[in-house]
């Protein structure tokens, strides 16, 4: 009987040791495995639809098929932050795995909704500036909460804006900014650089849109004027009609990003928002795929800046561009 | 008799041997194997290291190059500097600002990415020790810092000779292109991370784990590549370490060979080492397969010394009972060789005096002394039939005992059986006549010469014909016939008697033997015909047969060689 129980220990021993030697040692999954995750996505203003489309295609480079790995569910945008946190509700009652929100005013709907009713669900932004002062977040290492992103940092290169736009634009003169939301525009920054360089500055801060639409009504630009789109969510709703202005004005337009000089601005200089929704896109591949927390994943500021120029605009204009000048330009927009 | 297996001195001494064999064979093959493996994990990992560092190096080149061209286009005048310096950014994406300093450490032209507002300061660089060391003419590498943005920079800066005084020029590089470096290293559950000369990481795949700035200056390791600024394998003793999750690493590292930089490659000894332990797992199934196999052989050999004596004591058991049972047939042999000459003996003092009872039984039957009373003459034709059957039967009995013990003289002569056939038929005619038996005779003219004896032949002959009369009710058949069957010569005897059951034929050649039906009929047959005339005729090289149905007669069949015919084969 008891050699009986050493042979068959022996052969269990044998065997659970050979199939540890065999299938033990195999690479470990990633933690949080492999399936279908549902995104929602909340449908942006016109001007930031290209990081939607710059964190699909990441996403997609990244191995997620649509419809076998990831599900992108569409929540409207409503006029107010209000409105937007009654869809991001709505959507909810559907799985959700994460959602990505472009602009402040989307991200601090999807903070409210999220930190009541689901605090765990990981929200990802782009295209916000100094999340921190707006407090999306604790700081800029760690969120602290259910929130990460990539911030385009607006709110500290609009000086820089500034300082480019006299270097191609040296005829000017004085700067017309309109803005609503301080932390954002950093017009602080503005005051300062408008400053130190020498140039007036036609400051005025617009409530809403409506209040845009009076000021370019009655607003006499002169010459050596330049205007510089600030980057609030109030001055976004009116991004066509200021490029429309500019152009009717023959006013130089400086632009946040390179949709606006491909739209016709006079030049840019900021991130690119296809970009940052890419980098948004690894973000959310760490925590889907690598079961990182969003609070473990600091706010990261775009990858690159670039500095545009529309070509046609400034012929328009009469504004000439010397090679020199055009040497330190990233992208010309020929037409 | 032995029965089992047990582990006793005989198979405990093999066994241990065995074990030990295969625990020497076993180290013999795992030590230079794990030394193997731990060679080429090392290898691995170093040539990762070596990868990144050469990669860090790389990137820092090119900066620096970047750099010293610039350099060179601002050495006249100012003029151009400012958009010499705006293309360095456009060109350099990892670097985020670029300053010129002056032979008295003041900034006096700065490009950067984000905000003019700050850069007018006009900082004093003067007692920096990287302008000091820089100034001198040497292209310097300063301390990595985390920025305001909470991304890894480092400061490069060179010389400037420009014509307008001695500069240096700096440039605050952005390190976030190095994490992709260190972060898609495809290592399993390893991590690549690089310490500056302190101690401090500055590079890692996770952003967070660089923000942390911890500082590893405690690990041996560290201070090996750091401070000695060698190259550490890992195959050390006190290079692995516990890391900060709690897992105990196989690392290396080496220096980077700029900014006084190490990188450094872990990974859990439990996966690095995962080959080593499966080498070790298969030492130890070989040991337990081996210990199994040569247990299996000692209890295969057990049980073959079993069998083997198992066998050896069959054997002698046999080689006994076949001395008894030689014993024993040397017995039977013996006492049959007494009872056939006491049968012989017997028969031949028997028959003398049958004889003369006969004669005498004869003589008064035949009133050759008087005439006999009717009543007297009954008694005696009945004594003298008795008699004639008694003398019938001894003279069997002594043909048989002759046939036996070979005293049966055979007088072979080459001859014609148309005589013997031809008195056979006379005789048994004669007899069938007065049983009201047809008795036939279909002889093939001419037959071939045969050897034989003629009186044993005829014996033979009439004791089949007797057989057929005998067991052949009134009004039958018997039919003798002769031919040519190839090289043989076949007599036959058909009848239409009784015929043999089924039952018994396989005995009819047997001595004694009478059919039931035979016994019913006629109780005078001894049993003794048959058998002689086999024996007889196999004497003559020839063979008996006969075919037989109960209650519808037998063919009984001699078969006698043709003189002549094996000779000439």
């Amino acid at each position: 009987m008891l050699r009986r129980i050493l042979i068959i220990g022996a052969v269990v021993m044998f065997i659970a040791a050979a199939a540890y030697l065999f299938y033990g040692g195999s690479p470990k999954s990633e933690k949080a495995g492999k399936r279908l995750y549902n995104i929602g996505i909340i449908d942006p203003d016109p001007p930031l639809k290209p990081a939607a489309d710059g964190l699909r295609d990441r996403l997609k480079e990244l191995g997620y098929r649509e419809g076998v790995d990831v599900s992108y569910v569409v929540i409207p945008a409503g006029k107010s932050v209000a409105e937007t946190e009654t869809q991001i509700t709505a959507a909810l009652s559907s799985p959700l795995d994460l959602i990505f929100s472009s602009g402040i005013i989307n991200a601090r709907a999807a903070k409210n909704v999220t930190a009541s009713s689901a605090p765990d669900l990981p929200v990802i932004f782009a295209v916000v500036s100094n999340p921190v002062e707006n407090k999306l977040v604790a700081s800029l290492a760690s969120s602290g909460n259910n929130i990460t992103g990539v911030s385009p940092n607006n709110d500290l290169i609009v000086g820089k804006r500034i300082e480019l736009f006299r270097n191609l634009f040296p005829g000017l003169r004085r700067v017309i900014f309109l803005w609503n939301d301080p932390i954002t525009t950093g017009v602080g920054e503005v005051r300062s650089v408008a400053s130190a360089l020498g140039l007036a500055l036609v400051e005025r801060r617009v409530a809403n849109a409506k209040e845009i639409d009076e000021f370019l009504a009655s607003f006499t630009p002169a010459k050596g004027d330049g205007f510089v789109r600030a980057t609030d969510a109030v001055n976004a709703q009116r991004a066509a009609q200021f490029l429309q202005w500019a152009l009717d004005h023959r006013v130089p337009l400086s632009g946040t990003n390179v949709g606006d000089t491909e739209k016709g601005a006079f030049m840019s200089y900021g991130a690119n928002y296809y970009n940052l929704g890419r980098q948004a896109a690894v973000l959310a591949h760490k925590i889907l795929r690598e079961g990182k927390k969003p609070s473990d994943l600091p706010i990261e500021p775009p990858a690159a800046l670039e500095l545009t120029l529309n070509k046609k605009t400034a012929a328009l204009l009469g504004v000439d561009i010397s090679s020199e000048q055009a040497s330190v330009v990233d992208r010309i927009i020929e037409d | 008799m032995k029965s089992g297996i047990s582990f006793t001195r005989r198979t405990a001494t093999p066994f241990a041997l065995a074990a030990v064999v295969l625990l020497v064979g076993n180290l013999l093959w795992l030590i230079p194997v794990a030394r193997n493996i731990r060679n080429q994990v090392s290898l691995l990992q170093l040539e990762i290291a070596d990868r990144v560092a050469t990669d860090i190096r790389n990137y820092f080149s090119a900066a620096v190059r970047d750099l010293e061209l610039s350099a060179d286009g601002i050495i006249f005048g100012s003029e151009k500097r400012e958009v010499i310096l705006a293309k360095l950014l456009k060109y350099n994406k990892g670097i985020d600002a670029v300053f010129l300093i002056d032979g008295t450490g003041t900034e006096i032209l700065r490009q950067d990415r984000l905000r003019k507002s700050r850069a007018l300061a006009g900082t004093d660089y003067a007692a920096s020790p990287l302008f000091v060391q820089t100034i001198a003419g040497t292209p310097r590498f300063g301390d990595i810092f985390i920025s305001e943005q909470l991304e890894p920079h480092a400061v490069l800066a060179v010389p400037v000779k420009a014509t307008d005084g001695p500069m240096v020029l700096m440039a605050e590089m952005n390190l976030r292109d190095l994490i992709p470096l260190v972060a898609d290293v495809s290592i399993e559950d390893g991590l690549v991370y690089v310490l500056d000369r302190r101690g401090v990481q500055v590079l890692h795949p996770e952003l967070s784990e660089i923000l942390r700035s911890v500082n590893y200056s405690g690990r041996v390791i560290a201070r090996r590549v750091l401070g000695q600024g060698v190259i550490v394998n890992g195959l050390s003793g006190d290079d692995s370490y516990v890391n900060k999750d709690g897992v105990k690493v196989f690392a290396v590292g080496r220096p980077v060979g700029i900014g006084n930089l190490g990188v450094f490659v872990e990974q859990p000894r439990s996966g690095a080492l995962g080959t080593e332990r499966q080498m070790a797992i298969v030492a130890v199934l070989i040991f337990i397969l081996g210990i199994g196999v040569v247990s299996v052989i000692l209890r295969a050999q057990g049980r073959l010394r079993s069998m083997l004596y198992e066998l050896d004591e069959i054997g002698k058991i046999l080689v006994r009972r076949d001395l008894e049972l030689t014993r024993a047939n040397t017995q039977l042999m013996e006492l049959d060789a007494v009872k056939s000459e006491f049968v012989s003996i017997a028969a031949h003092q028997l028959r003398t005096p049958l004889t003369g009872i006969k004669w005498s039984l004869n003589a008064l039957r035949t009133n050759e002394v008087e005439p006999l009373a009717p009543g007297q003459a009954q008694i005696v034709e009945g004594a003298y039939e008795g008699t004639n059957r008694m003398v019938g039967l001894i003279g069997d009995l002594l043909n048989v005992a002759r046939m036996e013990e070979k005293r049966f003289v055979f007088e072979f002569r080459v001859a014609p059986l148309q005589p013997v056939l031809d008195e056979a038929i006379a005789r048994y005619r004669d007899i069938g006549t007065k049983k009201r038996l047809t008795v036939l005779a279909e002889i093939a003219d001419p037959l071939p010469m045969v050897s034989y004896d003629s009186e044993k032949l005829k014996m033979a002959i009439d004791n089949i014909l007797s057989n057929a009369v005998n067991y052949t009710p009134a009004g039958g058949t018997i039919t003798l016939r002769a031919s040519r069957d190839k090289d043989h010569v076949a007599i036959s005897v058909q009848d239409t008697g009784i015929g043999i059951p089924k039952a018994q034929q396989h005995r009819v050649f047997s001595k004694f033997f009478r059919a039931g039906n035979a016994q019913l009929r006629n109780t005078s047959g001894t049993g003794l015909g048959l058998y002689l005339s086999e024996q007889i005729i196999a004497r003559h090289g020839g063979a008996m047969k006969f075919l037989s149905e109960e209650g519808k007669g037998s063919i009984f069949t001699i078969q006698l060689p043709v003189a002549g015919a094996g000779e000439k084969k």
